[in-house]
């Protein structure tokens, strides 16, 4: 709730407030006040009780008040419908932050397809395939991105494909010296050994992938966008604008997709 | 690769208003969300703000290299040397060419040449022995077979019997995926016999940093100060390519490149590259036509001798059958065509005449006002020759007759204006395009075809009746059960407002800008999260199986 004069000046904010205070009264906490333009002392003559509240105030800037929500809301003892039943978002955010191991990530994704398909803008109707359901590839399997999604282009009738590899969540994109890590650097590897399978075996690929061609995209997904600083970030830029045949990737940028998703479902 | 997270978040200025981001990427359009200046004159009126800006979807180097190409722009802002060192990094890149609009114009237009006439066809463009050259050379390149490469293996994971269609927006092929296949296969076999020019290795085209910069000049990068400045940055980068060892490679690789794209670019284009060239010392010139005019002809050649560009003539093609290349043997049946442009012509006319007399203006689809690219043969009736012989001529201009949402909804303004209802005969006249159209599909019995032509029908004058345009008819936007009913329905374009009459914007497809109603689109862009203003198809085909 916004307190402001404006507020305060009118009749019918201060009946929704009474009703809100009252749902307070059955336990669960819904009020969280931000404070706009007003002092203490002028919320203290209209509301005793909410001036003795704790609030956000918007003189402190707005990134804080924001902060100040997110932290009230994301308490474990809050109650709210972030922590009872959280989002795709915010759990994918919370895995991330959690793991080590790549298993656990790709397990969530392969649980939550939808998130792949937002990300890439790919529809209900396009294959996603993960590297277990390559088995019978043989070795090529080893040389195999983490997932392929197949959309359908309807105009044309057939797939167009697109990989993603994925690194461990805690990977480093450069190292300290903003060299690229050594395990970017593996992933980079991996995405031009199988464009080189894929060259090499056009048959056996166009068999278990319909329609690809050679210019399919491929992504790495390592790293988040808040742990660099600016001088890696553009060590990055560079790095990306450096590379004619693969893509790179934050977490964010699933973490994004899985946002929409949730925005979407509430809608 | 377009970056299509880059494309969501561009944002620029164009003659017709602010792109505020990306409306959805389909096969054939790229369309941007527009915010149009209010006074703009490029309309001649008030569009209002809310409008889309669409595009081919041709490849644009700009958007593989995340730069906005600069003809997009009313201003361009692009960073000449932050390009120069994205440029860099794509010298090797083996898909080089198909990222290029004219590099990958030109290999599509050669595909599609070889398609229809084979090497025969090639061969009738060469003149002189330095053609010959270049097209041996081109068609050793990997491009040529790395195209081929992705036809021969297309009926490797589908149906062989499934029409596909592949080569582009601009020269598209459509074909059974196994015929295409066959196809490739073969001239895969044919172009072996083809030899390189000796010395001149095709695969060593992408290492080519002029080719490269070259792509870019092309995709409209670099004022003529700056391609001092980039053939300077190659010079930085490669140690003065052109005067080393590599030079006269380099130099023939471009002479092939210039020679050739003078079949697929304009003019004025392909003076930039070869004032680009010219930046790093190849000295080229174009064959100027006025000089060649002129009463003496061997001053001339004694201009444009040296690196004077061969003259490639068109390929010399025996049409074989107006619909050649398409696979549509319901097309082929003279009299169901007659019949269906009969009835085609009958309904234009009669509507046309109806809202004349309405005060309504309507504008009847025209060949020659539908690009290509537009052309699909379900959507079209095509009267043909009565006579099966290759000496009954080919008309070149053929009045193809088009079935659009401009027709439906200019029968349901026309319907609401007078308060007459609306004409018979749309249930007819679709039934009869739809079947040349369902006819297309080999695995079909003839009674499903022909339910499904019913039901198309019904449904089409059903929805109508109710309001609603589909807006893109065609068999691929409907899901037939095996009997020829309708199991499901894609791309329902939008509801039609019957109160008003149609603005120009609704009544034309065709223009680059035009208001948000992307039927071509919608399903695509549905697959991107977008929301259609459509109604729920479901609903409304749930309606029509009650009726």
């Amino acid at each position: 709730v916004v307190l402001s004069p404006s507020f305060l000046a009118k009749g019918w904010p201060k009946r929704e407030l009474n009703a809100l205070i009252a749902l307070e009264e059955s336990g669960h906490k819904v009020i969280l006040p931000v404070w706009h333009e007003i002092t203490k002392s002028a919320l203290a003559e209209q509301s005793p009780i909410l001036a003795d509240r704790l609030a956000a105030e918007t003189s402190s800037g707005i990134s804080n008040v924001a902060v100040e929500l997110l932290t009230a809301m994301l308490d474990p003892s809050s109650g709210s419908p972030s922590v009872v039943a959280p989002g795709l978002a915010l759990r994918l955010n919370s895995l991330l932050a959690g793991v080590h191991e790549i298993g656990e990530v790709t397990a969530f994704l392969v649980a939550h397809p939808d998130i792949i398909r937002t990300a890439v803008g790919a529809g209900p109707d396009a294959f996603i395939l993960w590297k277990s359901d390559f088995q019978s590839l043989g070795a090529a399997a080893k040389l195999l991105p983490d997932v392929a999604i197949g959309a359908l282009w309807r105009t044309t009738g057939r797939r167009s494909w697109q990989f993603l590899i994925f690194c461990e969540p805690g990977t480093q994109t450069l190292t300290d010296e903003g060299e690229v890590s050594p395990r970017l650097t593996g992933a980079l590897q991996a995405v031009a050994g199988w464009r080189e399978w894929i060259r090499s075996n056009r048959r056996a690929a166009a068999a278990r992938f319909t329609d690809i061609a050679l210019d399919f995209p491929c992504t790495v997904v390592v790293g988040r966008r808040d742990g660099a600083g600016a001088g890696q970030k553009q060590r990055l830029a560079e790095l990306i604008d450096s590379l004619a045949e693969a893509r790179i990737r934050t977490y964010d940028w699933l973490v994004e997709a899985a946002a929409q998703l949730d925005e979407r479902r509430t809608r | 690769m377009i970056d299509v997270e880059w494309l969501k978040t561009i944002q620029f200025e164009t003659d017709y208003g602010h792109v505020t981001g990306l409306a959805g990427l389909g096969s054939q359009w790229i369309v941007f969300k527009l915010r149009a200046s209010g006074d703009n004159q490029k309309f001649g009126k008030d569009i209002g703000e809310d409008a889309v800006l669409k595009i081919l979807n041709t490849p644009r180097l700009g958007f593989h290299i995340c730069e906005i190409p600069p003809d997009l722009e009313s201003k361009p802002t692009y960073d000449a040397a932050r390009v120069n060192r994205k440029l860099r990094a794509q010298v090797g890149n083996p898909l080089f060419d198909s990222m290029v609009g004219p590099y990958n114009g030109l290999y599509e237009s050669v595909i599609a040449t070889l398609h229809r006439g084979g090497l025969d066809a090639i061969r009738s463009m060469i003149d002189d022995e330095d053609a010959e050259a270049i097209f041996a050379f081109f068609l050793n390149t990997p491009g040529v077979r790395r195209r081929l490469e992705d036809a021969a293996f297309l009926d490797a994971g589908g149906n062989p019997r499934e029409i596909v269609t592949w080569n582009g927006v601009l020269h598209p092929i459509e074909e059974p995926r196994g015929t295409v296949a066959a196809w490739a296969r073969s001239m895969l076999k044919e172009l072996n016999a083809i030899v390189a020019p000796e010395g001149y290795e095709a695969a060593k085209l992408y290492e080519n940093p002029f080719w490269i910069w070259g792509g870019a000049v092309l995709d409209g990068f670099f004022t003529s100060e700056e391609m001092a400045e980039a053939a300077q940055s190659i010079a930085a980068s490669f140690g003065n390519p052109a005067e080393g060892p590599d030079g006269a490679r380099l130099r023939f690789e471009m002479f092939a490149f210039l020679s050739l794209l003078s079949l697929v670019v304009e003019r004025d284009e392909l003076r930039r590259l070869t004032d680009f060239c010219n930046y790093a010392g190849f000295g080229f010139s174009m064959a100027d036509p006025k000089l060649e005019e002129e009463q003496n002809p061997e001053r001339a050649a004694e201009e444009m001798r040296g690196a004077k560009m061969p003259k490639l003539s068109p390929p010399s093609l025996v049409p074989k059958f107006p619909e050649e290349g398409r696979i549509d043997p319901m097309a082929q049946d003279c009299q169901l065509l007659r019949a269906a442009a009969t009835l085609f012509s009958d309904f234009t006319v009669r509507l046309a005449t109806a809202a004349h007399a309405a005060g309504i203006a309507v504008m009847l689809p025209r060949a020659e006002n539908e690009a290509d690219v537009h052309w699909k043969p379900w959507r079209s009736v095509v009267p043909v020759q009565d006579s099966a012989s290759t000496q009954a001529p080919v008309d070149n201009e053929p009045s193809t007759l088009w079935l659009t949402q401009r027709l439906l909804a200019s029968t349901q303004a026309v319907a609401a204006r007078t308060g007459v209802a609306a004409q018979d005969g749309m249930a007819e006249l679709i039934e009869a395009i739809g079947y040349v159209a369902i006819g297309r599909s080999y695995d079909v019995g003839e009674q499903p075809k022909l339910n499904a032509c019913r039901s198309l029908g019904a449904l089409a004058a059903i929805s109508h009746r109710r309001g609603y345009i589909h807006g893109d008819l065609q068999p691929e936007n409907f899901k037939f059960k095996e009997d020829g009913g309708i199991a499901g329905m894609f791309d329902l374009g939008r509801t039609c407002n019957p109160g008003r009459p149609l603005t120009l914007l609704e009544r034309t497809s065709d223009l680059a800008v035009l208001k948000k109603h992307v039927t071509f689109l919608e399903w695509e862009a549905a697959k991107l999260g977008y929301r259609s203003e459509a109604l729920d198809a479901d609903k409304v085909l749930a309606q029509f199986e009650q009726e």
